[in-house]
């Protein structure tokens, strides 16, 4: 085991980030799924006492809980609640460092989330946002899991607003 | 065909969100140079340009320029000058090398923070490609450009009367040299053309760019002896 922070408190549980370190994972997958899609918004239900309770197959499990300060948080709602240009441009250099400090701890698995996230509120957050997450990304696309299909699903998001994928996203798309 | 009568002398309030400024030099006509305005996120019209080894700048524009804004849609002009306030911040008075290395391909030598991918050294012209680069913008297919007699010149008359003047290895001497026969030099006005044109054609080939730009130049030559 390289280190275990338990997942206890679920108003805690979306500042944690699960990063899998590889190796044998023991836990039961479901625990790990329901932790982990809470974690990264892809469910907003509470977790349940069934998700979060320990059991002998978390005792080898690999995982590393990073526990984020709250800033972080709250630099991530302002990016994802920006829909003004005033708002954007403060958002901007949020998201900016927010992936750099990502990037240099490799952590390309929290970067596809929080693209994931972007392109899941791609309805609503500004384009220029929307826009910054896949160009600030496009230099090490390669290393973010599902960065073209992440890209795709911004795309649609854009061209279902009115806007033109093809001209905002030039020389990003296929 | 990019329309070349849109450069204009720069105007500081006519700036919108993201430009390229281009002039020939007063003393050499021959030699013209090339940077990026920008309006930063406190309003302020800026000037960032590659001026010559370990010197890269942000300051004022001033009208001996010629400039147009990018035609690139809104959002990207925001992001093009969100990422230039990044590499003002970021790279002004750090050292930044002045050479032939990065020729204006797709792979930017620059990221997105402003830190090195890849140490390359640059003219002003690809510095500017390479912030357009950094963010996936392709201004231009490098690999359409012709290598002409006139840029080998140019280049080896850098190096001899420039470059080994600034650079303290004789290593990195030697690297330009080794270049200077295979080089393919996209020049300072091609360079704001292909930026001045329109999203939907790009990335350029020569030929699209070639023409306008030596309208340009003509423009900037005669806009230069104004001034003397």
């Amino acid at each position: 085991m390289v280190a275990t922070t338990w997942v206890d408190d679920v108003a805690r549980a979306r500042r944690l980030r699960l990063k899998s370190m590889g190796g044998e994972t023991l836990a039961p997958a479901s625990k790990i799924s329901a932790v982990r899609n809470y974690i990264v918004g892809k469910t907003t239900s509470p977790l349940s006492s069934h998700s979060t309770e320990p059991s002998a197959g978390w005792e080898n499990l690999v995982l590393v809980v990073h526990c984020e300060a709250s800033p972080a948080s709250l630099r991530w709602k302002a990016v994802l609640t920006a829909t003004k240009d005033d708002a954007a441009w403060q958002a901007f250099p949020l998201l900016h460092s927010e992936l750099l400090q990502l990037r240099q701890r490799s952590d390309f698995d929290a970067i596809s989330s929080m693209l994931d996230s972007l392109a899941r509120r791609g309805s609503t957050v500004h384009p220029m946002l929307l826009v910054a997450g896949l160009r600030l990304t496009y230099l090490y696309r390669s290393d973010v899991p599902r960065w073209e299909a992440t890209r795709d699903e911004i795309a649609k998001k854009l061209s279902s607003r009115g806007l033109d994928p093809s001209e905002i996203l030039i020389g990003l798309l296929k | 065909m990019i329309e070349v009568t849109n450069f204009h002398p720069f105007v500081e309030d006519a700036v919108d969100m993201f430009g390229v400024a281009i002039r020939a030099q007063r003393s050499r006509v021959e030699q013209r140079h090339v940077g990026v305005v920008y309006r930063d996120n406190e309003e302020h019209v800026r000037f960032l340009h590659f001026a010559a080894h370990d010197d890269l700048r942000c300051g004022a524009c001033d009208a001996s320029y010629h400039w147009a804004e990018v035609g690139f849609e809104r959002n990207n002009k925001m992001m093009l000058a969100a990422l230039a306030s990044v590499i003002a911040t970021k790279r002004v008075g750090r050292p930044i090398p002045y050479g032939f290395e990065y020729q204006g391909g797709a792979d930017a030598p620059i990221d997105p923070e402003g830190e090195w991918y890849e140490v390359l050294s640059m003219t002003c012209s690809t510095f500017v490609v390479a912030l357009f680069a950094t963010l996936g913008y392709p201004l231009i297919d490098v690999s359409t450009w012709p290598p002409r007699d006139s840029d080998r010149s140019w280049a080896r008359s850098t190096l001899i009367d420039y470059l080994v003047t600034v650079y303290e290895s004789q290593l990195d001497v030697d690297r330009i040299q080794e270049l200077i026969p295979y080089y393919v030099r996209v020049r300072p006005e091609e360079t704001a053309v292909a930026a001045k044109g329109v999203s939907a054609s790009r990335p350029y080939a020569f030929p699209e760019v070639e023409g306008p730009s030596l309208v340009l130049v003509d423009q900037l030559v005669a806009h230069a002896s104004m001034r003397t």
